[in-house]
């Protein structure tokens, strides 16, 4: 019996045609596990879905990953929808899928919608009810399992913020059977111990259904009635639950809680420092401008001091001394000038002056002129004045 | 009667406070130093806070507190 030979791609070519007509593998749904994920950079996304016995390789080109819902990732149980066929080059065959849902997600995300629905309805996501976070909290209550990552990120992130910090951990289970039933509880513990000021629910990331209890509605309503601020810190950054938006703040991580509840001890230590300088530079300022108006007013009083009066005295005296003593020496040489004018007025009437042009007086000895030779012969003795003095002699007559 | 312990939160207000009234007020000297001495014992009571915080982390443990010792359970 004679085969025809055929050529590779003529064997692949006719083994794609029979796929291509077979009309279940033409449009299949499968359920499977992604594994070997690859995101191109086209956009083209290659994997395997695989089950405990086998597995097979599937694209999806990029055109269908535009209605993709999520990202896929390793690991994720999926559902795919498409066909099988051939790949001519390397003679394998493929899962070309063109639509892809996450197994399970689809009901646990619809009852979680329609909580979320409710719970906004009723008022619980209310931005104007939620608590302030207290900024100086004296000690933080955290609810978390004693064992997870959670609780040493909180512990590590609040220590190396401030040394001095307070938590008191509630352990509870936070996944499974259960475990809101005891975060519930330990919301109810926590709001009756006085010196817990803030509340943190923490658990680190997970999938969906590890994180399923923190969308439990009576754990709603127990985070709503909380007297006491809660910060929740469940999962990482995408993780979104109920209890992120009925708790008084959401933080993404359990680390970001702790960062928000407890405050830095060296930004409180420097707010303090700041606030004691500004207490200084008040009281100093105070007494600074008290101590200026006290030396306007002394300047003040010096402008009206009656020293200022008695200045002025002194300078009225001195000019009525001074005027006194020009109108005293003016007085004075006056004075003087008529004097020696009556003196070269008398000296020019001096009896004397004859006496100068040689002639001379006799006198007796009382003093007395003796004008005639009557008077001369009673005489024994007289004075005789000449120019140059007065001399005494004695009188002989001649001839008698 | 027990006066309440002013929380550190109500401290800080009240300096606060005292600095604004310093610096807007026009206080006597008495009164200015008065302030002045509030606000340095405030100040000396927020210091005091900050650090006679014990830092302790307690675990509840069948309705006690006990010493939480992280490294331990990791």
């Amino acid at each position: 019996m004679y085969i025809k030979v055929l050529t590779v791609s003529a064997l692949n070519n006719y083994i794609k045609k029979v796929m291509d007509n077979d009309y279940i593998l033409n449009n299949v749904h499968v359920k499977g596990e992604i594994s070997n994920l690859k995101i191109h950079n086209s956009g083209h996304i290659y994997f395997s879905l695989k089950d405990e016995f086998g597995k097979i390789n599937a694209v999806m080109f990029k055109s269908d990953t535009e209605n993709l819902r999520f990202t896929p990732e390793n690991g994720m149980d999926v559902e795919v929808t498409g066909r099988v066929s051939l790949y001519l080059k390397e003679g394998s065959y493929q899962l070309y899928c063109n639509k892809m849902e996450q197994v399970g997600i689809g009901d646990l995300y619809v009852a979680f919608l329609r909580l979320k629905e409710k719970l906004e309805k009723e008022g619980l996501f209310d931005e104007n009810r939620k608590k302030p976070i207290p900024p100086y909290p004296r000690r933080i209550g955290v609810i978390t399992s004693p064992t997870g990552a959670a609780i040493r990120d909180i512990i590590n992130v609040s220590t190396r913020r401030n040394k001095n910090c307070n938590i008191l951990i509630y352990p509870a289970l936070v996944q499974g059977k259960g475990a809101s039933q005891e975060i519930i509880k330990g919301i109810e513990y926590l709001n009756n111990i006085e010196d817990i000021d803030t509340i943190i629910i923490a658990r680190g990331g997970g999938s969906i259904e590890e994180l399923w209890n923190f969308n439990d509605e009576e754990l709603a309503y127990a985070v709503y009635n909380s007297k006491k601020p809660i910060i929740s810190g469940v999962g990482h950054e995408t993780d979104f639950t109920i209890i992120d938006l009925v708790s008084d703040r959401r933080a993404p991580t359990p680390s970001a809680a702790a960062e928000i509840a407890v405050p830095s001890l060296a930004e409180m230590e420097k707010r303090i420092e700041v606030l004691r300088t500004l207490l200084q530079n008040s009281i100093y300022n105070t007494i600074n401008s008290k101590s200026n108006a006290l030396e306007r007013l002394k300047n003040r009083l010096k402008l009206i001091s009656p020293i200022n009066e008695i200045v002025n005295s002194y300078n009225h005296i001195d000019n009525l001394k001074s005027k006194l003593y020009h109108h005293m020496k003016l007085n004075l040489e006056v004075k003087k000038e008529q004097l020696s004018k009556n003196y070269a007025l008398l000296a020019a009437y001096n009896p004397l002056n004859i006496l100068n042009k040689g002639y001379s007086i006799i006198q007796d000895m009382d003093n007395n002129v003796i004008s005639s030779i009557e008077m001369l012969k009673k005489q024994e003795k007289l004075n005789i004045l000449l120019k140059d003095g007065k001399i005494e002699a004695r009188v002989s007559f001649e001839g008698e | 009667m027990v006066k309440k312990k002013e929380s550190y939160e109500d401290l800080l207000l009240k300096l606060e406070d005292i600095i604004a009234k310093m610096e807007n007020g026009d206080l006597s000297l008495d009164e200015a130093i008065k302030y002045y001495e509030t606000g340095m014992k405030t100040c000396n009571s927020l210091y005091k806070i900050l650090n006679e915080a014990e830092g302790k982390i307690k675990l509840l443990s069948n309705g006690e507190e006990i010493d939480f010792d992280s490294e331990e359970k990791s």
